[in-house]
């Protein structure tokens, strides 16, 4: 577990200093004009605080990627080997994905349909996936977002799609 | 002005918004898993439409509910609903096994209720004091603040310190998103319009927040563990009075929370630790019950401890606009969606506005106090409805309220975005707190420092010349270094005593 978590980390910190060297390199010199200087040296422009953030997250994932880089290649290696000639398939929990997927859905649907056909369809949806089998539920949820609807329309007087 | 006060605060939306506040706050800090942060971000698009004293109150009654909430569950379940309440859950549970759970939570309520109004005191004592201080606070001063609030909340992430700090540059990228006000330049909009005024940072609290917790909890197949733990709920029989015989552990564990609490980047959870070792350390019970059977005063200790944050915190957020921890951080989301701007020109512009704050929060703990002693059982049935449920009402809540900030379905898919990336980031272990704390601090940071600059001509040696912001550094350095110090320390600590047992 530890090594996987190492391997993760390694993998993240990697990414992350690729992204910080795009980001100071492309990034921002393509998506921050600089403006023309209109007088004197300009010591604080758009860019300087970007860079700044830039440089640091730079330094830090080095760190970080040299720190579990170490951790995974050297410390690690030996019980790497033990468990590469050990390997079991892990089954991936997709569960989390289907729930981020129909909030997704729900996302696109509350522009297009608006805000009951939406929930109406998306809503029940959630709890079949979360496993809920008591019709009574369904029913608690449904009253509970008729009223927070009724409330923001009629209360908070909010335009609802 | 205490007159005009009072008769805002009673108005009736108001106290109507205090009381939904303190039992949305109580139900959600019930809930295991759900922490008091979730508990203000899923109230949070409920103020949109509301004044800003009654959506202020809503929040704070959600903020002091929920840190109460957790208490409940902790005491019949032996499982915290927040952080501030791990420390309850050891003489809690072992008193409700007892068959006195009513005793318990009439404990924890009472306590919490104390430690929140002596928090309050403080808060109307030291608020404008400090806020008078502040005044003479020039940028130097507050680009230190803001590096202040971040190395704390980082500091507290124990061994996770890199991690820490790669999400606060990850927060402040995110806060440089949209047009700079200095130049009028956009910055990183891709060429979109809607990116022109930047990432919301309450849409990004209700995504990171909500929207990750209820993807992430879908992990948790059953709740069976829950029913087979949960003990009987048993009627109240002590009184009031015999609560009060432990003045001293309530005056205590008050003034470690108040301390504690005022400090950026800590909270309930430390407080409640603090108070509960303490009480431990100077106890004289320990003969009658020993700590960790029901221990009365651990108890009263743990609760004071974690409540006497809540007054506390709003400190350095009203007077600086520096959150103290990220719950606050959400507050101060919530100020800036209200047009009211941190800091000491509230205490000094004659408005009502920050007084009717302060002043509220006695309301809320008064209220608090009144809920929990009628519907503590029926608070406490909340853990027997399942979690999904809840789960798609706070979905359908989310989506709402980020529509409705600015009427705008983009908001809702920046919404979605960062709910993933909140799931993302805690499924790799990184902590969603400094990132909080350094989108909603990031626009500060960065206007002091070009004003520092720019004051100084370019030379960065100003924030040490300044004392008070050299001064601030070095403790912003030190509250980094803490968990090495402290590794390194207890390291030392055993070496010398497996020496001396040699």
């Amino acid at each position: 577990m530890e090594v996987n978590k190492v391997k993760k980390d390694f993998i993240t910190m990697t990414i992350l200093l690729i992204f910080s060297i795009l980001l100071y390199a492309v990034l921002i010199p393509k998506y921050i004009p600089q403006r023309a200087s209109v007088s004197g040296d300009i010591i604080f422009t758009s860019r300087t605080f970007p860079y700044i953030i830039a440089v640091f997250l730079g330094i830090i994932s080095a760190i970080g990627a040299i720190k579990s880089g170490y951790l995974y290649f050297i410390r690690y290696s030996k019980v790497i080997k033990e468990e590469t000639n050990n390997k079991t398939i892990s089954m991936v929990n997709i569960k989390p994905y289907i729930i981020f997927s129909i909030i997704a859905a729900y996302g696109v649907m509350f522009e297009k349909f608006g805000i009951i056909i939406s929930s109406v369809i998306c809503l029940p949806l959630l709890l079949i996936i979360y496993g809920e089998r008591k019709k009574l539920h369904y029913v608690e949820v449904v009253i509970f977002c008729s009223i927070m609807y009724l409330v923001f329309r009629f209360v908070l007087n909010i335009p609802l799609p | 002005m205490l007159l005009e006060t009072l008769l805002k605060l009673l108005e009736p939306i108001n106290i109507l918004m205090l009381n939904i506040g303190v039992a949305a706050g109580i139900i959600i800090g019930t809930l295991p898993g759900l922490n008091v942060v979730f508990a203000i971000a899923v109230l949070l698009p409920l103020t949109f439409g509301l004044d800003s004293v009654s959506g202020m109150l809503l929040l704070l009654g959600s903020y002091c509910g929920a840190t109460f909430g957790g208490s409940i569950t902790a005491i019949l379940i032996n499982t915290p609903g927040t952080a501030g309440n791990a420390a309850t859950t050891i003489e809690g549970y072992p008193m409700a096994k007892k068959g006195k759970a009513g005793n318990a939570i009439k404990i924890a309520l009472i306590s919490s209720v104390i430690g929140g109004l002596i928090s309050c005191v403080v808060l109307l004592l030291f608020a404008p004091q400090l806020a008078k201080i502040a005044l003479h606070f020039g940028p130097p001063e507050f680009f230190a603040l803001t590096i202040f609030g971040m190395c704390a909340v980082v500091g507290i992430t124990g061994k996770k310190v890199l991690k820490g700090l790669i999400m606060t540059s990850v927060g402040l990228l995110i806060s440089t998103v949209g047009i700079d006000a200095a130049e009028g330049v956009k910055r990183f909009t891709f060429g979109s319009s809607k990116l022109t005024s930047g990432i919301k940072p309450v849409i990004l609290l209700l995504g990171i927040f909500a929207i990750a917790e209820v993807i992430l909890q879908s992990e948790i197949i059953n709740q069976d563990n829950i029913k087979n733990t949960q003990v009987k709920f048993e009627k109240a029989t002590i009184t009031v009075k015999e609560i009060l015989c432990h003045w001293k552990t309530i005056i205590r564990s008050s003034i470690i929370g108040v301390i504690i609490g005022a400090i950026p980047g800590t909270g309930g959870g430390i407080s409640s630790w603090f108070s509960y070792n303490e009480a431990k350390r100077v106890s004289k019970e320990n003969d009658i019950v020993p700590f960790g059977e029901g221990n009365l005063d651990g108890l009263v200790a743990a609760e004071t401890g974690n409540n006497a944050t809540t007054g506390a915190t709003l400190i350095p957020l009203l007077t600086l606009g520096i959150p103290g921890d990220p719950a606050t951080a959400v507050l101060l989301g919530a100020l800036t969606m209200q047009g009211i701007i941190p800091g000491s020109a509230l205490f000094t512009d004659g408005s009502i506005w920050v007084y009717a704050i302060m002043i509220g929060l006695f309301f809320v703990n008064i209220f608090l106090l009144i809920q929990g002693l009628f519907f503590s059982k029926a608070f406490a049935n909340i853990t027997r409805v399942p979690k999904y449920v809840l789960f798609t009402c706070i979905v359908f809540l989310c989506i709402v309220g980020a529509f409705s900030i600015a009427n705008s379905t983009f908001d809702v898919l920046i919404l979605i975005v960062f709910g993933f990336i909140g799931y993302v980031l805690k499924k790799l272990d990184f902590p969603i707190p400094p990132l909080v704390i350094a989108v909603v601090l990031g626009e500060l940071m960065e206007v002091n420092l070009r004003r520092a600059l720019i004051l100084s001509n370019g030379n960065p040696k100003i924030f040490l010349t300044n004392p008070i912001s050299a001064i601030i550094l070095l403790v912003s350095l030190l509250s980094l270094l803490y968990p090495f110090i402290r590794k390194n320390f207890k390291g030392n600590k055993k070496i010398k005593i497996h020496n001396s047992n040699l």
